[in-house]
């Protein structure tokens, strides 16, 4: 493939050690905004880790590179820069588990392929049962998984507590563990870095970032998109790829088509930082909460959406105080850590909580969203999918499942159990 | 008693009630009051930890929850608390202090070491590097890990206590100070309530030193004057020791209170801390300003404090942390901790002003108190090793250098107003040049502020302006404003200045030891070096370097690093933009949030009029929903799998009686009652007659199933409807909404009673005998009361409905009675059963007895995504009128065979083992991990009374795979083989129930 | 959390309330001979508004009744409160 890369400025350990001895100078442009051209190949709108990860696989894998990523706001500030960072494969159907599988794949060798440490660390995925029906279901879970070829355990509440010390195993709690499944291979990925590295490497590239530019409208003729009126001007396009999450429907209102997402609140949060005391993801449906402690000590907790769609990026109080119960009911000692910050994503959620990948009914308008509670998991799949989708004018077997009309087929993929809790 | 930097009879300490506290194993001393900040202080304690990153010597800059240094691990009696500020708890005996990072110990730290390395640490470090060889980086990680965090926590449980409480009001002032008081003054004669949350443990700390704060007595009095109208209004409510945590939507706002002292009661009945849920119709933000440090070359050291933090520790606790002080500063406010001390008789050594001028009484007020005062002239460097000794500075006019010695420096950069709040709630900022700091926009969602938060830093400036902005307030709201009492002497104002300042000598300075951020140990070379790799962006900036995101918030730090990048890059500071503050505004303990509502708290039991019957006949229990239902009774000479045998095989041969109380039962009642069933079920009520009961499947509107049960006809337009018990009340919420939101012509009215009923389910061979000796009046042969069938009567006026249904397949009655007479009717059941061999069973063996008929579960044999073609019940679904998920049934993937998972029976060829949960199906010749999934096994049990293991399952076009053999494979990859049969394994005529 | 006004019982705290999604159509009365996109689009489509949204809520802690509000989905301010039946507006907020 041809690109632009400029290995000269490569980070590793012998670089920042050379970087050291020089003054005044920094190893390499990690971000430069650009002014839009007049007309690109392709225009990615969405700034996020899905709209720079597609960038980055229409020129890895596909040669295009006259490319412009338009974002509204600043890179990696949407949910990108919000999540739980947590990553895995586990989910219920053949079809969602490989399109996650391949993302989880490709989460394995990122930081090479880019060069920016995106930290994946394999601290094992947990799913929690808390009764008979449940173990019922994360068993099935598990043996689908296995036989598409995705590592997937059950464990008993003892085997458990191996994993993780501080958990209530007790059968006096109100919703004992029965038991759980474990994904060896989910882990988190610190989310930031994503971001940052992605937009490096569309830099060296050659692939143009354009922040704080937002899309006024589609520019559309005898249905075929021509480009975007933005208001930095026209920028002009063959072909235009939307991956704009929670603003999604506001798309499909200028392209003329109609989207069953509805965007609602989904928030996080943070505790203080404390020493390492809990290594793997625990989710648990039943309880209603999932924690993880980034590799700089804090826990980071997430629940399910808030109910009413809301795009202030804020959410009720209730929500925090429900899973933070929780959350105490599976780590009692948690009770003494502080709460640090609270925060919330806007995030697109779909009837059968699974994506919408695919073209629209605008010739070369192409979109991505549904990803509703689970997209940050999937960025680089979805990345590389999409742009096999815009490359190809049609769907990667992956991502066939998931294109709009199977609303109107029936054939939905309902994931609501495996995404389970937010996530 | 060493309290080397304590005064005689100053401050609000009770000098009667001395402690003893241990800090890193050292006895200190201090008195009740005091904080631990204070109290380190009055032991001549100085260096109070180590940097997060760096290991570099600190000290406490401020006196409260703004400290970005001093983190402690506390431990009192059997109470924990880690992450704790010095300055956010007071001391109590015997507190165990230690501080966190640093090893072995805080005066010798070995981790300073690090420093060596330092031209090597960049910002965005982790990101460049770590990346070889991949497969190390788990290892990598682990050893990261150790060097972050602060505290560490101990596994054992949250000795504290936590209530949580609610109070609505009409005004929430946060902050108690003199602008507070002033809009409460106003504010309370027209009548309002008014509750004032004050972080302190005192009102208006920043006013202890109110007998000379003012310039004249007519101000002190007046302000004395309604000072105290407001704090004893019998309408004004006061939380003291209380931060506001959050200021949400819809003016609702949370509160925690006493998270800075120990609880001191013996009283078991008092909680640790109160997290509080306000809900206000105005909010008011008088929590002052935060001051902001110096920049220059190792400006971090102990110390090094901020002036307003003097002015408290000696008014407050009455200590004075050094004898060498000087104030760096650029404006008038910060001369206030000069008189301060001045009137305990302590003289500073000089003043260095950036400035050229300072206002003229300040002036005077220095030269006849002999205090220097340098003009125009910058620190560009402190000395000192574990704290200051001598500063180094510069004229900013000559550029000539003098060393002047000091081992208290108190810094004043000037303020930011506290607008966290107003972030929070979704307000914006406008920088305002003359003041140099940012101030809240105000909006008709947001808060108002006051006082210091509003930007308005001069003490009567702030008391006239807060009664005029809330008489304003009233106007607006067209209150009669005209008969308030006014405030009287706050007329003329001689305002203090600040000067806006911004070091031109910065760039010639050690960047790597000037601070922009003391606790995340961020220095100006991060700053420099991430601008140039290009986060030019505020959040981008903010998020890599991170400055801000510490425990403090960066409440102290954050501006000073936005006026820094506006001049890197040139721009002003509203085009760089603010700091997104998010909730909370101060650290809240998960504990405190979570309140009572854990362990039984957690959520609410519910158990049915027989429990404790179950309970005395050793039930296991299980839960079901919310529910506590018996799953088994445990008998000492028997394990799970042969209690369970028993069970059934009594329901099969003789008779078993259930608790089927939990079921869903919702009566259906008015005129319009066969539309409003012929809607949402599938199958036709039209020809109904009543005394009869009908099975039909729910489904939502895109064809699924998602509950069942049974209908039955009570009499006409009164029917019952039965629901899975952990679908009652989504199927009654579900109902309610058609009719209220759609269906508004029908004239239907839904009554849930649930819990009005107590359910006997009596069945087996024998319960016709036993369901005769219960009921004498009633005939129960089969001509009277055929199957799926209704009757009612009544037993001592007590109503009892008795329906004639099936679950087990067996012979069965379900005796409905009202609760209240439930355990009664049960223990007459019991009693008339004994001859019988009647058995209680319980939910395990019913699963098993339903699945031997091939009676489905909802949620068990079925997912979200399984219609009722797929089950076999197509039959159910009426062609001759509309009904909910009838359109989204009519199109071609729910009728196509091969990709359909169709529920289907699966006998093991090993009739010994029973096929484990979860376990897949695949055609014969397949390999494991290739070809494709059929389907899976939904329910599989070993059947007592056949003798051997079966299952149900959906397998894709499995009704034409009858007798076919399958591949099983389970959740460990073990094969094993089995064959599909109609969904039905015994008694398949059903001659048994009928 | 959010203060909603249900028209029977007044202000109450969100945690008292479900949410019912935006207004929707009416169901068709003869779904029949709708195609099966005019059915996805009845039963799927969302107009997910940015802004000024109408939508239901249900008081399933309190009287159990349906109703209406407008609420800006951007700021959460909410400035009508309907009987669903008639959508007679029972509180308009300035």
């Amino acid at each position: 493939m041809k690109n632009k890369l400029n290995t000269n400025n490569s980070y590793s350990l012998f670089s920042i050690i050379k970087g050291g001895f020089k003054k005044n100078s920094v190893l390499d442009i990690s971000m430069s905004n650009k002014t839009p051209k007049k007309s690109y190949d392709v225009l990615i709108i969405g700034g996020g880790g899905h709209g720079m990860a597609t960038a980055y696989y229409l020129a890895k894998n596909h040669g295009i590179t006259n490319i412009a990523v338009i974002e509204k706001g600043l890179i990696g500030r949407g949910n990108t820069g919000r999540n739980t960072q947590v990553v895995r494969s586990n989910y219920l159907w053949t079809e969602s588990s490989l399109l996650y599988e391949h993302s989880l794949k490709l989460w394995n060798n990122l930081s090479q392929d880019i060069n920016f440490n995106v930290m994946y660390t394999k601290r094992g995925v947990f799913s929690l049962a808390h009764s008979y029906q449940e173990a019922r279901d994360v068993a099935r879970r598990v043996t689908a998984n296995k036989l598409n070829g995705i590592d997937s355990i059950y464990l008993t509440p003892k085997e458990i507590k191996e994993y993780m010390p501080i958990i209530n195993i007790s059968s006096n709690a109100r919703y004992p563990i029965f038991g759980a499944s474990l994904q060896k291979r989910g882990g988190i990925v610190h989310h930031d870095a994503v971001a940052w590295g992605f937009a490096r490497r569309l830099n060296q590239i050659g692939v143009d970032i354009v922040q704080n530019c937002e899309v006024k409208n589609l520019i559309i003729k005898n249905n075929i998109i021509n480009g975007i009126t933005t208001d930095q001007g026209d920028i002009f396009a063959n072909k235009v790829a939307v991956a704009v999450a929670g603003s999604s429907t506001r798309f499909a209102e200028m392209g003329n088509f109609k989207l069953p997402i509805e965007s609602h609140p989904l928030q996080a949060w943070v505790s203080e930082p404390i020493k390492p005391i809990l290594n793997p993801v625990v989710m648990s449906n039943t309880v209603h909460a999932y924690i993880s402690q980034a590799e700089k000590g804090e826990l980071v907790i997430g629940a399910g959406i808030d109910k009413y769609i809301g795009y202030s990026q804020r959410g009720s109080f209730n929500v925090i105080e429900n899973a933070t119960s929780a959350i105490i009911e599976l780590f009692p000692c948690f009770s003494k850590v502080k709460l640090l910050r609270t925060w919330a994503g806007l995030v697109d959620v779909s009837p059968d909580a699974c994506p919408i990948i695919g073209q629209t009914s605008i010739r070369n308008l192409y979109i991505n969203c549904g990803w509703g509670t689970g997209g940050f998991k999937a960025t680089p799949g979805s990345g590389y999918v999409f742009a096999h989708t815009i490359a190809n004018d049609q769907p990667h077997i992956l991502n066939e499942p998931f294109t709009l009309d199977r609303f109107t087929s029936g054939k939905l993929i309902d994931e609501h159990g495996a995404a389970g809790v937010a996530h | 008693m060493k309290q080397i930097n304590r005064l005689k009879d100053v401050g609000l300490i009770d000098r009667s009630k001395p402690i003893e506290f241990y800090f890193n194993g050292s006895k200190l001393y201090g008195f009740k009051g005091d904080t631990l900040a204070s109290a380190l202080l009055s032991n001549g304690v100085y260096l109070t930890s180590r940097s997060i990153k760096h290991h570099r010597p600190r000290g406490l800059f401020t006196h409260d929850l703004s400290e970005p240094n001093s983190i402690m691990q506390v431990n009192v009696k059997d109470k924990e608390f880690i992450n704790v500020s010095a300055t956010d708890i007071y001391i109590y005996p015997n507190m165990k202090v230690r501080n966190i990072n640093s090893w072995p110990s805080l005066e010798f730290d070995l981790y300073a070491l690090k420093r060596i390395f330092s031209k090597f640490f960049q910002p965005g470090f982790i990101y460049k590097t770590f990346m070889w060889p991949r497969l190390l980086w788990g290892f990598y990680e682990k050893l990261i890990r150790k060097t972050k965090g602060f505290g560490k926590l101990k596994s054992d449980d949250d000795s504290l206590r936590y209530e949580k409480k609610h109070s609505n009001t009409d005004i929430l002032i946060i902050g108690t100070g003199p602008s507070a008081i002033s809009f409460a003054y106003p504010a309370l004669q027209l009548g309002c309530k008014i509750l004032m949350v004050e972080q302190d443990s005192n009102v208006s700390p920043t006013m202890l030193n109110i007998d000379y704060i003012f310039k004249n007595n007519d101000q002190k009095n007046e302000f004395i004057k309604i000072k105290n109208y407001v704090l004893k209004h019998s309408n004004t409510k006061i939380l003291l020791n209380t931060k506001v945590s959050s200021v949400n939507d819809h003016n609702f706002s949370t509160l925690i209170q006493n998270s800075t002292i120990i609880n001191d009661s013996n009283n078991i009945y008092l909680p640790d801390q109160i997290l509080w849920k306000i809900r206000s119709e105005k909010i008011v933000i008088a929590a002052g300003s935060v001051e902001r440090p110096m920049l220059f070359d190792n400006n971090d050291l102990p110390g090094i404090m901020s002036s307003n933090s003097i002015s408290t520790y000696i008014n407050k606790f009455g200590v004075i942390p050094g004898k060498n002080i000087i104030l760096y500063t650029n404006n008038d406010y910060s001369y206030q901790m000069v008189f301060d001390l001045l009137q305990y008789g302590i003289k500073i050594n000089a003043v260095i002003d950036v400035r050229k001028n300072i206002h003229k009484e300040i002036l005077n007020k220095l030269e006849k108190n002999n205090i220097k005062i340098i003009f125009d002239h910058e620190i560009i460097k402190a000395f000192g090793n574990n704290c200051i000794n001598e500063i180094y500075i510069s004229s900013i006019n000559t550029r000539k250098k003098i060393t002047i010695k000091c081992n208290l420096l108190a810094v004043s950069n000037g303020f930011s107003p506290v607008n966290q709040f107003h972030i929070q709630s979704g307000g914006s900022l406008k920088y305002f040049d003359k003041t140099d700091c940012f101030i809240p926009v105000e909006t008709k969602f947001s808060p108002l502020h006051i006082g210091g938060s509003a930007g308005v830093f001069d003490l009567v400036e702030s008391i006239k302006y807060s009664y005029l902005k809330a008489i304003k307030m009233f106007d607006n709201q067209k209150q009669d404003i005209t008969n308030l009492i006014p405030i009287k002497n706050f007329g003329s104002i001689d305002k203090y200045t600040i000067s806006k300042f911004r070091s031109s000598f910065l760039s010639k300075m050690n960047s790597k030891n000037v601070f922009v951020d003391y606790q995340t140990d961020t220095s100006l070379f991060d700053i420099n070096y991430a601008v140039k790799e290009g986060f030019v962006f505020l959040d981008h900036l903010r998020r890599y370097t991170l400055f801000g995101t510490g425990i403090d918030q960066g409440k102290q730090s954050n501006d000073n690093i936005i006026f820094l990048l506006a001049d890197i890059l040139n721009l002003s500071p509203d085009q760089i933009g603010h700091i997104k503050s998010r909730p909370p505004f101060s650290s809240v303990n998960f504990g405190a949030i979570s309140g009572r509502n854990n362990n039984s708290f957690f959520d609410p039991i519910r158990r049915t009029s027989i429990h404790n019957w179950h309970e005395r006949n050793n039930a296991i229990f299980e839960n079901v929903g919310q529910w506590k239902r018996p799953l088994y009774y445990a008998k000492s000479n028997e394990n799970m799998q042969e209690s369970v045998n028993r069970e059934c095989l009594a329901v099969r041969n003789s008779v078993g009686v259930i608790d089927a109380s939990t079921l869903g039962k919702i009566e259906v009642v008015g005129p319009d009652s066969v539309d409003f069933l012929n809607m949402i079920y599938p199958n036709k009520f039209s020809s109904m007659k009543t005394g009869k009961c009908k099975y039909s499947l729910m489904l939502n509107d895109k064809g699924m199933i998602f509950d069942d049960g049974v209908i039955a006809k009570l009499n006409e337009n009164h029917y019952l409807i039965h629901t899975t018990s952990g679908g009652a009340t989504t199927v009654m919420d579900w109902l309610e909404q058609w009719l209220q939101t759609e269906w508004h012509n029908f004239n239907v009215t839904l009554r849930s009673v649930t819990d009005q009923w107590t359910t006997i389910s009596i069945n087996g061979p024998k319960s016709r005998i036993l369901a005769s000796k219960l009921f004498k009046n009633i005939d129960f042969s089969n001509e009277s009361f055929s199957f799926m069938s209704y009757q009612e009567t009544s037993f001592d006026n007590i109503p009892v409905r008795i329906f004639r249904v099936s679950f087990s397949g067996e012979l069965c009655f379900e005796i409905n009675v009202p609760s209240n007479y439930g355990q009664y009717f049960w223990n007459k059941t019991f009693e008339l059963g004994r001859n019988l061999s009647i058995v209680p069973y319980g939910t395990e063996a019913m699963h098993i007895l339903r699945a031997e008929k091939g009676y489905i579960i909802v949620g068990q044999d079925t997912d979200g995504s399984v219609t009722p073609i797929d089950i076999g019940a197509i039959k159910m679904l009426s062609k001759s009128k509309d009904f909910l998920g009838k359109r989204s049934l009519n199109r071609v993937f729910f009728h196509d065979n091969n990709n359909r998972k169709q529920l289907v029976g699966l006998i093991p060829d090993n009739s010994k083992k029973i096929i484990k949960d979860g376990a897949h199906i695949k055609t014969l010749q397949d390999q494991i991990l290739s070809g494709d999934i059929l389907g899976h096994v939904t329910s599989t049990y070993f059947s007592p009374i056949l003798n051997k293991s079966f299952a149900l399952g959906l397998v894709k076009n499995g009704y034409s795979m009858i007798d076919q053999k399958v591949l099983i494979v389970d959740m460990n990859l073990n094969k094993s083989y089995a064959t599909i049969t109609k969904p039905i394994f015994y008694d398949k005529e059903g001659l048994k129930q009928k | 959390m959010l203060l909603i006004e249900c028209i029977y019982c007044g202000e109450r705290d969100e945690t008292e309330f479900d949410y019912g999604g935006e207004i929707r159509d009416k169901r068709p009365v003869d779904p029949d001979n709708l195609s099966d996109i005019e059915w996805a689009d009845f039963i799927f489509s969302r107009k997910n508004i940015n802004g000024i949204h109408i939508e239901q809520w249900f008081h399933s802690g309190g009287c159990r009744q349906w109703f209406n509000i407008q609420r800006n989905t951007y700021t959460n301010e909410i400035t009508k409160v309907f009987n669903l039946k008639n959508q007679q507006i029972i509180r308009e907020k300035n």
